[in-house]
């Protein structure tokens, strides 16, 4: 099953005056269960494709589709929902909102869903413990090594049980070993629970977790390898 | 997880700035709360001494004419029987006294020089209950034996360079259509405390004042109330119950109507507050807009964060607005708090602080501060929807974001 396509997708991006394109006929799909990975130097392309994927940007030409929707057709409010219900983000620097506890910044996006406070308690906790960080559930980021609070981001994409997750350089700001554990964390959700994982990466080691590998070089995708 | 939760954390933030901005306001709201309750010490103030000083709360006379050109000719305005009125009058609980008074200008010449003087005449045993703002500064007040004494205010004795013990003349046109002389012994000399008062009044004893004028009744009736709050009460059961009882015509005037000085002095301070009000929200705004301006640029990437994960676009609006009404009600709360407690320091420890003279009073006075109730909350609420208002600006710049942008922001 196509969970996720880009059709001949342009974009460019204006930088003082002048058009500078970013993407030049993207083609791609993302079957369901799947774990992706683009690889390209900076500026290849990379976290625009997510961006598109993700409804937080916008292709100038060409037809996005995600979980059978036309993100192009969508409005703010349609696009917001679909973002909190059907998708899960992680980035490179963990984006954790650091006023909220670990508990708490799992628990946002399901308040924004608007679960049972009772529901939405017992989610939390089993994600806690499925991210390993119960013991550590009351803590702040600040007070959380960069792999904890990567795993809480990991917990926040996965909490509403999204059908596709995001991923912009999950382990830029890890260690090697923390990277690897991370991955490891991730892989075994994407066996288990079957959740789409794209990834943007320079690490050899996060795409040796994944199915697929895509290769961009400006704006295009130049070469596929299956794993 | 409200907006009102976050917005509670957010605010914890930046210690420093958050405890700036709330300085500020709780400065603003203070300072509100003071010049209001300093506004109103004041207000209250000439409004009891303009009452205290011959006005009275309510005043009858026999007919509308009286109030405006009546001091020109009293005679043309005698009650028939006041006795009757006053009984009736002084059987209503909120009535403390009522005083027949006869006010005429008259001539008053001393040794050297002379000035027109505006009389007001009662009768002696009630001047302390008509005239309790009056202060006699020199001689003594009237007791009912005194006959042809006159007490002058400060002003009037300095003009004519008469002091206590003088004989001055005076001269008015009597009932009859004549003009009459009398000497009469200065006795004491008062301060009227308002400045129009100051440079024209002179007192008599009523049966005096009759005598000189050859009056057989009195033109006019002074109530003086208990409290000043009874009065719209007492007006109404003269005119629904004691007017049409009446074989004569009685108008009645309280003293809200005949008082436009102290109505002019009202408005100024009205229009001072609101000014002074209006610049101090000007300083909140500034401030608010700064601070969540600040805030919005700071957590920019933090705005593309929550966008990114479902939140829409009025989700971020409601959390600065959420942060602004924080704002406001703890800076508010604390200013009003501040005032209240600087309010009674200075009521209490230092006594009041002295006002010199201001414009229209002859006499500095130890000012008080007696912020009114609704007028705190009211400056609470407004520092509360200032703060929320202000924080729109920013709140909207915050909205505008594009998610893509603000993630990449550092």
């Amino acid at each position: 099953m196509i969970l996720a396509a880009l059709e001949d997708v342009h974009k460019d991006y204006l930088m003082a005056k002048t058009r500078v394109p970013v993407l030049k006929g993207v083609n791609l799909q993302l079957s369901a269960g799947e774990m992706v990975c683009l690889m390209g130097p900076s500026g290849s392309g990379k976290t625009t494709i997510l961006n598109i994927l993700g409804g937080i940007d916008f292709a100038d030409r060409g037809r996005v589709s995600v979980y059978n929707q036309d993100l192009r057709a969508m409005d703010d409010k349609g696009l917001s929902e679909f973002r909190n219900k059907t998708l899960g983000f992680i980035f490179q620097s963990f984006n954790l909102i650091p006023v909220l506890t670990a508990l708490e910044n799992i628990e946002y996006p399901l308040v924004l869903q608007r679960v049972g406070k009772k529901e939405r308690r017992r989610r939390v906790e089993a994600m806690l413990e499925a991210v390993g960080l119960s013991a550590v559930k009351n803590h702040r980021p600040d007070e959380l090594s960069g792999g904890q609070q990567q795993r809480v981001a990991i917990g926040r994409a996965l909490v509403t049980r999204p059908k596709l997750v995001i991923a912009d350089e999950p382990t830029g700001n890890l260690d090697q070993a923390t990277g690897k554990a991370v991955m490891e964390l991730m892989k075994e959700i994407n066996e288990k629970q079957k959740t789409t994982f794209i990834f943007a990466t320079h690490d050899p080691m996060v795409s040796s977790y994944t199915s697929r590998i895509l290769y961009l070089l400006d704006g295009a995708i130049v070469k596929e390898e299956r794993l | 997880m409200s907006a009102l939760f976050l917005a509670l954390r957010n605010l914890a933030r930046n210690k420093r700035r958050t405890i700036l901005t709330l300085t500020a306001i709780t400065i603003g709201i203070m300072a509100l709360v003071l010049f209001d309750g300093f506004v109103r010490y004041t207000l209250w103030g000439l409004r009891e001494s303009t009452i205290r000083n011959g006005l009275g709360h309510l005043q009858l006379s026999t007919a509308e004419e009286y109030f405006t050109t009546g001091h020109f000719d009293p005679f043309r305005y005698l009650f028939s029987d006041p006795d009757r009125i006053i009984k009736r009058l002084k059987a209503l609980p909120e009535v403390k006294d009522v005083v027949p008074q006869v006010t005429f200008s008259a001539t008053l010449a001393g040794a050297e020089k002379s000035g027109i003087v505006m009389v007001q005449a009662v009768p002696a045993e009630l001047s302390r209950t008509l005239l309790s703002f009056r202060h006699i500064v020199e001689g003594r007040d009237f007791t009912a034996a005194d006959r042809y004494r006159v007490i002058l205010a400060r002003g009037v004795a300095k003009k004519i360079g008469a002091r206590v013990g003088d004989i001055l003349t005076m001269m008015a046109v009597t009932g009859s259509g004549g003009l009459n002389a009398a000497n009469l012994e200065v006795i004491g000399i008062a301060a009227p405390g308002l400045q129009e008062l100051d440079n024209i009044q002179v007192y008599l004893d009523l049966p005096t004042a009759m005598d000189f004028l050859d009056l057989a009744g009195v033109p006019l009736l002074i109530t003086v109330l208990e409290k000043t709050e009874y009065t719209g009460e007492v007006l109404k059961t003269i005119t629904q119950r004691l007017k049409p009882q009446l074989d004569q015509p009685l108008a009645v005037k309280t003293w809200e109507e005949l008082a436009g000085y102290y109505r002019q002095v009202q408005g100024f301070y009205r229009s001072l507050l609101q000014i002074v009000r209006f610049i101090i929200m000007l300083v909140v705004i500034f401030t608010i807009v700064n601070t969540m301006t600040m805030a919005v640029l700071e957590r920019t990437q933090e705005i593309g964060t929550l966008r990114t994960l479902g939140t829409q676009k009025t989700g971020i609006m409601k959390l600065f607005l959420a942060e602004g009404f924080w704002i406001g009600a703890f800076g508010g709360l604390s200013g009003l708090l501040m005032g209240l407690a600087a309010s009674c320091f200075i009521n209490t420890v230092l006594g009041g602080i002295y006002i010199p003279p201001p414009p229209g009073m002859a006499e500095g006075y130890q000012a008080f501060f007696v912020p009114a109730f609704a007028t705190v909350w009211q400056n609470l609420l407004l520092a509360m929807a200032v703060s929320v208002l202000a924080s729109i600006y920013p709140a909207w710049k915050g909205v505008k974001l594009k998610i893509a942008e603000a993630l990449r922001y550092l």
